[in-house]
């Protein structure tokens, strides 16, 4: 199914929760934060939410240096 | 009243419509706090200075290191070993003795914080770590200021501006800190000067928009910048209803 991940359409596989997205891109969970569909989900719900064809997913990383 | 010499060396942001005279005379009467005097401090520093902002308050415990200088632009190499404060102050009063700078030669914590705040209408967060961030942060929507936080690490940057009880918060987006030690910094897998320079100038624009109140700032959006990839991106975002700062049921005080 068709999502936009980081602005751009992706194909991905069913069944995808946004943490095993991250898994299957080789995203260390701790390293980002996700915004799903213009809302920030709590972590704790990462592996129960369910991609749906056409979501909107934005990965942004930890950044902290100056 | 702005004197002749002002006049001319302003001229050329005074021609701009969105600026004009009195927009020069809110930027003289403006303080900013800028927390860091690092890779984004020093274009951020510079930028006001030279703009013009009439107080400059700069945050930094640190001494300049011969590591700093590839991106850390007011200091020099005879500046090595010099208080940091001390280093940027100097360069800013060649660039315009016009303008106050405030020195805080202090590590920010929970007890001096509100006292360093309090003093300025806009701060922004250009420092080097997580712990500070969020305190900066909390402190600014408590004390309902607006900060503009920028970061940077590798070739990348992400920036937001953030006005309490308006925009998101950091929070908002990052509610709780990163495990210590899992989330990489400069020191550990480095920073292109460049990208700190782009990010630090964007600090400096935004806090002169939230000065001058004109166009349209980044508060509701997050700008992330891949500098390897030449890639910018602004990215809506909304307030999280359980934020942990300004959510309903705040647990932060």
């Amino acid at each position: 199914m068709k999502v936009r991940i980081n602005g751009r359409e992706e194909i991905i596989d069913e069944e995808m929760t946004i943490l095993s997205l991250l898994n299957s891109k080789g995203i260390n969970p701790s390293m980002v934060v996700v915004e799903y569909n213009y809302e920030i989900p709590d972590k704790e719900k990462w592996d129960s939410i369910l991609i749906n064809g056409g979501d909107n997913i934005e990965i942004i990383k930890f950044i902290g240096g100056g | 009243m702005i004197d002749e010499s002002d006049l001319l060396r302003y001229s050329r942001q005074i021609l701009l419509k969105d600026v004009g005279y009195e927009g020069q005379e809110k930027l003289l009467n403006s303080r900013v706090l800028v927390a860091g005097t690092g890779g984004l401090g020093s274009p951020v520093l510079y930028y006001l200075a030279a703009a013009g902002v009439g107080t400059l308050g700069i945050v930094d415990f640190d001494v300049v290191n011969m590591s700093n200088l590839h991106r850390q632009i007011l200091h020099f190499t005879d500046d090595v070993g010099k208080n940091k404060v001390d280093s940027a102050e100097e360069k800013l009063k060649k660039l315009n003795l016009g303008i106050n700078v405030i020195k805080h030669a202090v590590r920010l914590n929970e007890n001096n914080i509100e006292n360093i705040v309090g003093q300025y209408d806009v701060v922004i967060a250009a420092v080097d770590n997580f712990s500070t961030r969020y305190l900066i942060s909390d402190c600014c929507y408590l004390m309902n200021k607006p900060l503009v936080e920028g970061a940077v690490l590798g070739f990348e940057g992400i920036l937001m501006t953030i006005i309490p009880n308006k925009s998101p918060c950091y929070r908002c987006l990052y509610p709780i800190p990163p495990e210590p030690g899992k989330v990489p910094t400069c020191n550990d897998v480095g920073i292109i000067g460049m990208v700190a320079g782009t990010i630090g100038s964007l600090q400096a624009l935004e806090a002169i928009k939230v000065i001058l109140g004109i166009g349209k700032t980044l508060s509701g959006r997050i700008l992330t910048f891949d500098g390897l990839n030449l890639n910018f991106r602004t990215i809506d975002w909304k307030r999280k209803s359980n934020c942990p700062l300004c959510g309903k049921n705040q647990v932060k005080k």
